[in-house]
């Protein structure tokens, strides 16, 4: 569990096995658990994920997936909904009386 | 190039950015740019003076809303490439730096963005690239709708 401060943006690189090919289009971070936490990607560094917490105290578990992610439409016209398997998540406290953390590592394995 | 339109609503507004409505490039099957070229902002909840932050900005993943099917403005049966969005319940990723527009705007008053020929906001041909308007506020918790017009 890594405790990350309130109103701040937190850094957190996943580290992927060399062998794994890590594109905007195959790298995809969710939250659940706090609803005030905004995600921030970086542009050509789809392995980062900037993590923007607001006064809101609590636990949160940031979740990576691999695979194709976004919205797709059927030869019919519907719109379904991808997402890649779940590679890996960070358990994280959110803290007000935490300071300013540095760069947050997590490995996907 | 084919003209769309999509319309949305936001959930209640917190502190936090609730979008309204969001426009993005699908997951794959990409053909081209998609360019904004017009915003209408309001809101329909009961009048009140709250000074309502509205952000425009570029998101990287699609999050979690209720489809909107976009409207074929030319009337021409053409189907959009671009996926909409309303009502997000999981907000898009937004990418840093990307911020199209920041501004206050008293909830009572209706607000229409013209963006000039040549001077649209473009998202780029990447995989769940998008456009995301959304606002927040302090304390009250109206609802805002946004419509987004776009052509690609």
């Amino acid at each position: 569990m890594v405790t990350i401060p309130t109103n701040a943006r937190t850094t957190v690189r996943a580290k992927f096995p060399q062998d794994v090919e890590v594109s905007a289009w195959t790298v995809e971070f969710t939250t659940t658990g706090l609803d005030s936490v905004r995600l921030y990607s970086v542009d050509g560094q789809p392995d980062v994920i900037l993590v923007e917490t607001a006064d809101e105290e609590g636990d949160l578990t940031l979740t990576c997936h691999l695979g194709l992610h976004g919205i797709d439409r059927r030869a019919d016209g519907r719109e379904y909904r991808r997402r890649g398997k779940v590679a890996g998540s960070l358990e994280l406290t959110v803290d007000a009386s935490t300071g300013e953390v540095d760069e947050v590592e997590f490995n996907i394995v | 190039m084919a003209k769309f339109a999509a319309a949305g609503v936001s959930g209640s507004l917190t502190t936090t950015i609730k979008t309204a409505v969001g426009v993005q490039q699908p997951a794959s099957s990409l053909k081209g740019r998609v360019e904004m070229y017009m915003l209408v902002l309001s809101s329909a909840a009961t009048p009140a003076d709250s000074a309502i932050e509205w952000i425009v900005q570029k998101t990287s993943t699609a999050g979690t809303s209720t489809a909107v099917t976009p409207t074929d403005v030319d009337d021409a049966s053409n189907t959009a490439v671009a996926a909409a969005g309303q009502t997000f319940t999981a907000e898009p990723t937004v990418v840093s730096n990307t911020i199209l527009l920041d501004m206050g705007l008293n909830q009572r008053s209706p607000y229409t963005i013209v963006l000039g020929p040549g001077y649209e906001w473009p998202i780029a041909n990447t995989a769940s690239r998008g456009i995301s308007v959304g606002a927040k506020h302090p304390s009250a918790t109206p609802t805002v709708l946004a419509t987004a017009y776009w052509r690609e």
